[in-house]
């Protein structure tokens, strides 16, 4: 080795050399003594592969029970309060509503100003009635006034008309008369006006004390609301240091071991050649009753598809409908002949063995195809 | 044992810092980082010194040829260089003069073998010179082309080693092998870094001695054929002495 470990001026590699080194050395030490932990990965998901034909056998139950049972169910502890079976029409899944405040709990940010609030106004029936017989009464006491003057004034006609000589005794007696129609009817104007005050005032108890009830029972009603939502507090909630945990698988029945098979399988699903042949069996039969309406014949036609239900029996469960047809009058009209061949040919003949999945076939959308029919 | 709890204790267990990495290491492959480290050390200086080194040739040349080219006597010039250790351009030209004059020197002249014994002369100068300028760049050979393999000896025994725990501990999660791995592979990473810079630089120092032979070997040329011309015009009219030639 031919290196000098004296600093030479004309050689200095080894010292440049070294500082460098001893420099990157330490640069590494500080810059990457810390490696950036990965994201944690997570675990595969183990992955089995099956058939076809295995896959529409999978029958109810848990995949990790050991062998198939002959009525395949899945486990359950005890029987389901509330059992629950749909049609396969049905949607796939429930969307709850949002839960909704009751109309009378209290509402934090608006307090509701309950004594505040303008008594209702009096209730009509009562006090219309006395109002009614009052101003009745009323009119009746002003016709009858009227009257009393009409009268006077007749008489005072008819007195002058007979006699101008006791002009004078019958002007008093006619200003008598006034009088004394003009009192009686003063009279009767006042009884009025008591009895519609009376009145009145008997309206205005009843509506408070109506209107106090009603401010009452809210307020109780409130009082309940509050004391409900006082059950689900948040803070009980809160306060509960147990884990939620379910009750215990149920079912219709209690089966204590599981059959082998999975929580969604239902077993009795069509493969797809039964399902290709269930097809064919059903078009060969609606196929007969197809009567092509004219001008279909020739031009293209968008296949129109059908949803038909069946009873176990074949016949219909209820009016075939068009679900699809093509825009033009003539597909309509080839979708409505399609329909009435269905309708026509209604109790179909559909073979035993299908008969274990008729919860498949129930619902069936066919779709008609224009160079067959 | 749960791979999470592995994961988790892994940190701990394994420092993976740099220092880290070295001191966890199985002797062996310390032994290999510390010699590849020692490796890229070495062949720095070498490439520090040559760089400098063939510069400093380079100019050298330069200032001798303008020196050479300008007319000035050759027996001054080489009174001047006679005594000083001259590198280079200078060496050859001391190395051919000596021989001439040690031909005029003394009782016998002898000019019948003189023009191949300078050519000799020069031939070996250029030998020794570009030995000079070659030394130590067969160690950038060395660490360029055995670095790799070195540092990857050492992974290999790494590996070797953490495989050999693996089975020993009968848990082949991915953090118990990794931190080996990690360690083992960081021996092969300072065997390249030591022989990339020496691959590359050793390139580029033989093409620049290349360069510097050539240079030094056309010089020879072109002096030896002015000292055969001097030698012939002695032989046409002798007792003229060389230096007034030039």
């Amino acid at each position: 080795m031919a290196l000098k470990l004296k600093f030479n001026s004309s050689e200095p590699g080894f010292w440049v050399s070294g500082v460098a080194h001893a420099a990157l050395l330490g640069a590494a030490l500080v810059g990457l003594s810390f490696t950036e932990e990965f994201p944690d990965a997570e675990e595969g998901i183990p992955v089995e592969i099956i058939t076809d034909n295995q896959f529409s056998q999978i029958t109810k139950g848990e995949t990790s029970a050991k062998e198939v049972l002959p009525t395949p169910k899945p486990r359950a502890d005890r029987i389901a309060d509330k059992v629950e079976q749909r049609d396969p029409g049905e949607d796939k899944r429930d969307a709850p509503a949002p839960p909704k405040r009751p109309e009378e709990m209290k509402v934090a940010e608006k307090e509701e100003p309950v004594a505040a609030q303008p008594p209702p106004p009096p209730p009509p029936p009562k006090p219309s009635q006395a109002e009614a017989e009052a101003k009745a009464k009323a009119e009746e006491q002003l016709k009858l006034a009227e009257k009393a003057e009409a009268e006077a004034i007749a008489k005072a006609a008819e007195a002058k008309a007979k006699a101008e000589a006791d002009a004078k005794a019958k002007a008093e007696a006619e200003a008598k008369a006034e009088a004394e129609a003009r009192k009686v009817a003063e009279a009767k104007a006042k009884a009025e006006a008591e009895a519609k005050a009376k009145a009145e005032a008997e309206a205005k108890k009843v509506a408070e004390a109506k209107a106090k009830a009603e401010a009452e029972a809210k307020a109780r009603k409130e009082a309940q609301a509050a004391k409900k939502l006082d059950m689900g507090d948040i803070r009980q909630f809160l306060d509960n240091k147990e884990r939620n945990q379910s009750t215990g698988a149920t079912g219709s029945e209690v089966q204590k071991t599981a059959s082998l098979g999975t929580a969604t399988g239902t077993a009795a699903k069509l493969n797809p050649s039964m399902r290709d042949a269930l097809g064919g069996i059903l078009k060969e039969q609606m196929e007969r009753c197809y009567q092509p309406p004219i001008g279909a014949a020739g031009s293209s036609v968008a296949l129109p598809m059908l949803d038909v239900r069946f009873n176990p029996d074949g016949s219909l469960a209820n009016e075939p409908r068009i679900i699809r047809s093509g825009p033009n009058p003539i597909d309509r009209t080839v979708a409505e002949a399609a329909l009435r061949a269905v309708r026509r040919c209604a109790p179909y003949n559909i073979p035993a063995k299908f008969a274990p999945y008729y919860s498949d076939w129930k619902a069936w959308n066919i779709e008609f195809e224009t160079n067959q029919i | 044992m749960n791979p999470a709890d592995v994961a988790q204790a892994a940190p701990v267990a394994h420092d993976m810092s740099l220092f880290g990495l070295f001191w966890q290491a199985h002797f062996v492959v310390k032994l290999v980082m510390v010699g590849l480290l020692a490796a890229s050390v070495w062949c720095w200086a070498i490439i520090v010194d040559k760089t400098l080194l063939y510069s400093r040739t380079k100019r050298a040349m330069d200032r001798f040829e303008e020196v050479f080219w300008s007319g000035q006597s050759l027996e001054e010039l080489y009174r001047s260089l006679q005594s000083r250790n001259s590198t280079g351009l200078a060496a050859v030209f001391v190395a051919a003069m000596r021989e001439w004059k040690r031909s005029f020197e003394g009782s016998g002249r002898s000019f019948q073998s003189l023009p191949q014994r300078i050519d000799k002369v020069l031939d070996v100068t250029i030998q020794r010179e570009v030995e000079r300028l070659n030394a130590r760049l067969t160690v950038l050979a060395s660490i360029g082309s055995a670095g790799p393999y070195i540092g990857l000896f050492g992974t290999v025994v790494g590996i070797m080693n953490s495989f050999t725990s693996i089975a020993a501990s009968k848990n082949t999660s991915l953090a118990v092998v990794a931190p080996g791995i990690a360690e083992a592979l960081f021996a092969t990473a300072i065997g390249l870094f030591a022989a990339i810079p020496a691959v590359l630089a050793y390139n580029k120092l033989q093409s620049e001695v290349g360069k510097l032979q050539s240079r030094l070997e056309g010089f020879a040329d072109e002096f030896s054929a002015i000292l055969s011309r001097q030698i012939d015009e002695r032989i046409g009219h002798a007792g003229h002495h060389p230096a007034n030639a030039a």
